[in-house]
Parts: C-alpha cells; structure tokens; sequence
C-alpha cells in the first residue's frame, strides 16, 4: 500500500538502465514513477510525460507528482541521449541537444524536487553518469562533456543542500548491455572490452542495485561522491 | 469523424495525460466537441498545463465538489465558456488513505463520509449544478467507476463509494429520465496511471486480469475507457441509462 511508502522519481525510466532502477527502488519499497517523452505506464510503473528537455514539461511532471502523492523523496536522473560524431564534423545543435538533455535537463529535474526535498529536509538526487565523462570517449565529446558536468552539478547540489539532509551523487556505469550499446559493432565491443579489468559488460541490474543504496539510508553519509560501476574500466582518476 | 460535432462538453477530472479524462477530452475534441475543463486548489495550475496539450487547449474553470459555492456559481461560470452542455463527464473520486488499503475494518465514519461525498455523492451535486444548462433535447452524463459487483483487495471504502456511485446512477436516470438526460457509467478495468494510487496492488490486478480476461488487457492504455465514454456522449446511445458499461476486456463475464 502506498500510505508511507516514499516516492522516487526516474527520468528515462521507461526502458534499460532506468527501468532497472524503477525496479530495484520499487523492490526497496518506494512508490515509483517513470518520467518519459510520452509518459506512458510502463509494466507497473505508473508514467508521467515527461521531456527533461523542457522546463514547463520537468516542472508539470514534478507538480503532478507531488499534487497526487506529496514530495518525491528520490530522483534518479537517468534521461539521456547521444549524438555521436567526429568533434571537426558535428554540428552546435548535435552538441548542444545533448548537452540540453543530459545535462540542463538534470539540473531542470533536480532543481524542480529540491523544493520539495528541503521542506522535507531530506532528499536524495542521484544523476547517472558516465564511465567516458572522466575518460573521454571518441567521438562522443557532446556526451562525455554532459556526463563530467553532472559531476560539477552534483558537488554543487551537494553543498547547496546539504546542510538540510540532501545528498547528490553521481553513479557512473561503464559499458552496459542495453539498447544504446546494442548497436556497437562486435569488433568494437571485443576493443572495448580488452580495456575493461572484468572483461564484461555489466547488467542494467548491476547499476541498478548501486542506485538503490544510495537511495537509501544506508548511504547516509555520501554525498557529492562519484560511484563507479564500470568493472574497473575507469581506475586511474 | 465527427461524433460529437458541435456538441459542448464539460470534463473534470484531468490531472495528468494518462488519466481516462484527458483522454475522453482529447478524442471529443478530436470528434468535434467544444470542451471545457475543471479542476480546483493548487491542481488548477497542473491542468491548465495540460490542457495546452489537448488538440484545442480548453478553458480550465474551478470545481471543489465538496464546496457549495462553487456548485452554486458553477452553471453561470461555465456559461461564460459554453452557452449549455450536452455532455458532463464525472471523473472526481477521493478516500482518505486511511479508507484504502486493509484497513477496512478500523476506518472511521469521517473518512468514509469524505470518500462517500467526493466520489459517489458529487455525481448528483454535479449533475444538479448543471442541470440549468442542459438542453430540453436532451444531455448525456458519463461516470467512472471500478465493478463494485465485488469485493476488491484493498480498495475498501473506495469500493464502497463505487458501489454508492452506481446505485447514484441508477436513481439519477430514474429522476432525470423525463428530463431526457442519461446516465451512465464505464466500469473500467485497472490502469496504471499516477491517479490511480487509490487503487494499490496493481500486483493482485495484474494477476487477475492476465488470468481472467478473455480479450488481452493493457494496464497502460487509457484509451479504450475513453472511447467507451465517448460513445455514450454521443447520440448513438439514445436510449441507454442507468447502465455501466463494462470496458474490462471482458473480464466481468468469465468465472473463471
């Protein structure tokens, strides 16, 4: 029942590493809600429309959220898309859309609970990064530029709120096997993974159980920390 | 296609794009339909929002069923919008937490008061304040309820004022027959949106419904309700009231 259960949000919930999150925090015992573009219900997941491109869509989503079930207690920023190309050859808006998404779209999504969170005086925003936003990553610098800057927002969320119980964390998973790294070609995939120490990719669930602590009061303590999920591929920084 | 051309229909109820009520919105204004919305507290400014992704963003007016002055203001404040109404779609239902989920037996007589009143006794409230706007030719009322035949898993007292909000159907068909108004409710099945958290253990649903219903049920789709409700705003269901129509994918006629 959902008297007290506590209400975590997930941007780009509706499929791979956000719906696996939705599904470890619903285990945990929160109520979730996937936020997507078209804001269908996904599997048991009641859905919002939600685009993290637009400050009128991340904000109605938050209100709706709040109107039916009080404050959201966990954000899990995990909406993001890539655009990859060659630096010389991509445009400003390839560039721009995905620092738009990723990036402002994060800071629209956790500035918009943050209200919430401090007259709760507790709060947990968690943005999904990347294992490329401290290694780089070749034609992605759109990319890996939104996925370092998470890091920056998250240390900002961090000092900004954190005297009021807020923590900011960023998760940052290597290669995972999800629709996104599907397309790689298997001569890129076996490059990839003579450099990764666990010679794998990891599971959406991997990352998934990773949020989940930090959605919870185990983790008490963290903030502003960077978790790598990457089976060793980033060691080094 | 044009079912509802040139119809006038007032809609409450729309909080989100999933719930049934954006969807019977959407599809009358895509059928021709001019539609006035209503909302009240601080959910005015979410449907205004959403109104804006309608076809045709409609005027939102302000509608507490649980406070008389509005009810008594509301007829001249939609005719400011719509000169009368043909349609009036009741999607309004509240219980108290303390009404839903197991605690059936220790819930007090105040918050089933309050579930009975928001959601069973404003379908009448709603009809009477309309009522002045309602053409001699006739009007059609549409409802929602969830089959309150039967007991259901932790929908408790909601349950209760389901089955409140379908004996109100069939009285106010009986009241308002003579007047050419009909009434009717969909008795959808379980639908996974925000809005219907009073609605827990989707689990149990989900189970019953895979199990049971012989046409294939889609927990995420609010659009078959929608039409249902639809064609009752229409003219083809002349001489139906008093009724609820099943839009279950069937489960309501199999045992087992």
């Amino acid at each position: 029942m959902t008297t007290d259960s506590k209400v975590a949000l997930v941007t780009g919930g509706n499929r791979g590493i956000g719906l696996a999150i939705a599904r470890s925090l619903k285990s945990d015992g929160f109520t979730v809600i996937v936020g997507h573009r078209n804001g269908s219900s996904i599997e048991d997941f009641p859905g919002v429309v939600l685009d993290v491109s637009d400050s009128s869509s991340v904000d109605t989503a938050i209100e709706q959220i709040e109107q039916i079930y009080g404050s959201i207690e966990v954000l899990v920023a995990n909406a993001g898309i890539t655009k990859d190309g060659l630096s010389m050859r991509m445009s400003d808006e390839d560039f721009e859309s995905v620092v738009n998404t990723n990036l402002t779209g994060a800071f629209r999504a956790a500035r918009a609970v943050s209200m919430g969170m401090l007259k709760r005086r507790y709060g947990r925003l968690i943005f999904i990064g990347s294992v490329v936003g401290m290694l780089g990553s070749a034609g992605q610098v759109n990319y890996s530029s939104t996925k370092s800057g998470l890091i920056g927002m998250a240390r900002s969320f961090a000092r900004e709120l954190g005297s009021r119980g807020i923590t900011a964390n960023v998760v940052a998973p290597g290669f995972v096997e999800t629709e996104m790294t599907e397309v790689l070609s298997e001569d890129r995939k076996s490059k990839i993974l003579e450099g990764i120490p666990m010679q794998r990719f990891s599971t959406p669930e991997e990352v998934a159980q990773v949020v989940s602590f930090l959605a919870s009061p185990k983790s008490s303590y963290i903030t502003g920390a960077v978790i790598p999920v990457d089976g060793g591929l980033g060691m080094g920084h | 296609m044009s079912l509802l051309k040139n119809k006038n229909i007032f809609v409450t109820g729309v909080l989100t794009e999933q719930s049934i009520a954006f969807h019977i919105a959407r599809l009358a204004q895509e059928e021709g339909a001019n539609v006035l919305l209503s909302s009240f507290g601080r959910a005015m400014s979410i449907t205004e929002r959403i109104s804006k992704r309608l076809p045709k963003p409609a005027a939102v007016i302000e509608l507490d069923v649980s406070n008389e002055e509005h009810l008594e203001n509301l007829a001249s404040n939609i005719s400011k919008h719509l000169p009368h109404l043909d349609g009036l779609v009741h999607s309004i239902g509240f219980a108290p937490q303390t009404a839903l989920g197991g605690n059936f037996l220790n819930t007090e007589w105040p918050d089933v008061a309050t579930a009975l009143h928001i959601s069973a006794y404003s379908y009448k409230s709603l009809t009477m304040a309309c009522k002045s706007l309602f053409p001699e030719t006739g009007a059609s009322v549409v409802g929602l309820t969830f089959d309150a035949t039967v007991a259901w898993t932790k929908y408790d007292w909601m349950g209760i004022a389901k089955a409140a909000l379908e004996s109100t159907n069939r009285y106010l068909a009986k009241f308002l027959g003579p007047e050419n108004i009909r009434f009717n409710l969909i008795a959808a099945g379980p639908i996974i949106t925000m809005a219907a958290k009073s609605i827990p253990e989707f689990g149990t649903f989900e189970k019953i419904w895979n199990e049971r219903s012989p046409l294939t049920w889609d927990f995420a789709d609010p659009v078959p309700a929608a039409q249902g409700a639809i064609a009752l705003l229409s003219d083809w269901f002349p001489k139906t009231t008093g009724e609820i129509i099943h839009i279950d994918g069937g489960l309501h006629a199999i045992g087992g």
